[in-house]
């Protein structure tokens, strides 16, 4: 999974932006969200970010789960990524 | 070269305007999504122009109307109309396209205007879909053109025009420009449905024509050369009585389109006056050059209704200011700041970062320039190299590669290929100042 080409990624002041080239929208995501998008071109798959995401954070593997796929839904929603 | 109208001659016309891609609202409804939109008064022009000589024409608005297909098939087939006129602008050329495709396969002739049509003509009358390009300044050379096919004349004589025959692509040089703005009718306002315009407050007028700058990353010296002609103040205002009277304006925002109002400053002081005498109350706003600007001439504009002049700003970096022709400095521009600032209209700059020599450190100094002045808002956009402009002609010399999708000449894409900076640093740039954009606005928001 990754971004489209025109969904672009960039780190501001420590804060995670997308921007949409395509209709000039932008997104912010906060510190997960951040760090979910930051590995999807890195990891092969969602139990992959997870355990990622669960050496950097004190949470539960099923809560760290279901908001990976939260995120990947709302940006599957948005078109902003390629399967 | 002759074009023969396949259908009986008349004196039918339709033109058609593409909606302005995905970026901009298709109908009235999307309209306060991205911007604001504006009647297309370049095409009332031509169309009360033909009227005025005796045509009939059909206009089909997609500014602010889902063009449907079934629609134009039937204006067409119904008026037996042969000759359609499609504008176009760069960014929207893909969908000027496809209704030429369309128009041409039902046997229209189809001719194409506009900013595109202007600059790139070589490329455009290459389609199998367009016959003819009108070059700068439409009216002349469409007029000419109506009387040429209704008549079964050559076409090549046409001053302003460009078309294919044979292998050999012709244009027949630059029409000589209208002198007399005035003795051109108002633009064709019963042509199209002026409710939603009205409704969102978006009426504006054009009171001259063209710029005497050379910006290098400008295309409008394309269509109107670097001269600026001038309606007389008397002219601008019985467009104005019109809107008053007919459109129940009194009171309402309207916009002046011209490339710089302030440019001739005694004819806008009679405007002005003028505008004050009659009481019409409107809130508008203009375009300006920070070079042409002084106290007295704003305190004149705000008596008259003006609340915000927008300049084109473009850098606060004094080097790619001088390189791209601005002739302003950083100095000038903190000076009209503070013009605006005690006249109390709204300083509104236009800013564009992706000139091929910057580079992330140049972006960013433009966007703390902005964030370094909250009391003045700001437009940033990214450079789109348009043809006929220095970038696009002579892009060897700036050692860029330029990417020729038209639908991205649209100012938030990068089409831009160069050695100082990547798409990530300018997408990256661009998003600090939309995230600053949108902080700012939303804490007006909750003032």
């Amino acid at each position: 999974m990754k971004l489209k080409s025109s969904i672009n990624f960039s780190k501001i002041e420590n804060e995670g932006v997308l921007f949409n080239t395509s209709n000039g929208a932008i997104y912010s995501l906060n510190e997960i969200a951040t760090r979910i998008v930051e590995y999807l071109p890195i990891c092969n798959s969602i139990d992959e970010i997870a355990e990622k995401l669960q050496e950097e954070y004190d949470a539960e593997l099923e809560e760290i789960i279901s908001d990976i796929n939260e995120l990947i839904s709302d940006m599957k929603e948005q078109n902003f990524l390629d399967e | 070269m002759v074009l023969y109208p396949i259908k009986e001659k008349n004196k039918n016309i339709m033109f058609i305007i593409p909606p302005l891609t995905e970026l901009y609202p298709n109908s009235i409804d999307d309209a306060d999504e991205v911007d604001i939109v504006h009647p297309p008064l370049g095409v009332l022009y031509l169309s009360a122009y033909v009227k005025a000589k005796g045509y009939k024409s059909f206009i089909c608005d997609g500014l602010i109307k889902r063009i449907v297909l079934d629609e134009i098939r039937s204006i067409i087939n119904k008026n037996r109309i042969n000759i359609v006129g499609i504008t176009s602008m760069s960014a929207n050329y893909e969908k000027a396209l496809e209704l030429a495709a369309f128009v041409k396969n039902m046997g229209c002739i189809v001719i194409i205007g506009g900013a595109h049509a202007s600059s790139a003509y070589n490329k455009v009358v290459s389609s199998p879909y367009i016959d003819v390009a009108i070059i700068g300044e439409g009216e002349a050379p469409l007029m000419s053109l109506l009387n040429a096919i209704n008549q079964e004349q050559s076409i090549n004589n046409i001053q302003g025009i460009a078309f294919k025959e044979g292998d050999e692509i012709i244009f027949t040089g630059q029409a000589p420009r209208i002198r007399n703005l005035d003795s051109l009718p108002l633009p064709d306002y019963e042509g199209i449905d002026m409710e939603p315009y009205i409704a969102l407050q978006s009426l504006g007028l054009i009171s001259s024509r063209g710029c005497p700058n050379n910006c290098l990353f400008c295309s409008s010296k394309n269509i109107w050369g670097r001269q600026a002609i001038f309606r007389s103040a008397n002219s601008v205002i019985q467009e104005l009585d019109y809107f008053n009277e007919v459109f129940k304006y009194k009171g309402k925002e309207l916009i002046f389109y011209d490339d710089n109002l302030t440019l001739k400053k005694d004819r806008l002081f009679e405007i002005c006056d003028l505008m004050i005498e009659k009481d019409y109350q409107y809130r508008w706003k203009c375009m300006s050059r920070i070079d042409t600007i002084t106290s007295d001439m704003l305190i004149k504009m705000k008596q008259a209704g003006c609340y915000s002049i927008s300049f084109g700003i473009e850098s606060a970096n004094n080097e790619t200011l001088a390189r791209i022709n601005k002739n302003i400095t950083t100095n000038d521009i903190e000076k009209a700041i503070k013009i605006c600032s005690d006249a109390e209209i709204i300083f509104h700059g236009y800013f564009m970062i992706g000139f091929p020599w910057e580079t992330s450190n140049n972006f960013m100094e433009t966007i703390n320039f902005i964030r370094s002045h909250p009391e003045i808002e700001a437009s940033l956009s990214i450079l789109s190299p348009y043809p006929g402009t220095e970038f696009y002609d002579n892009r060897e010399k700036w050692d860029i590669e330029i990417e020729e999708e038209w639908d991205k000449f649209n100012h938030i894409s990068s089409v831009i290929k160069s050695k100082s900076y990547s798409s990530s640093d300018i997408y990256t740039a661009f998003s600090t100042y939309l995230l600053y954009e949108e902080r700012k606005n939303n804490n007006e928001t909750q003032k």
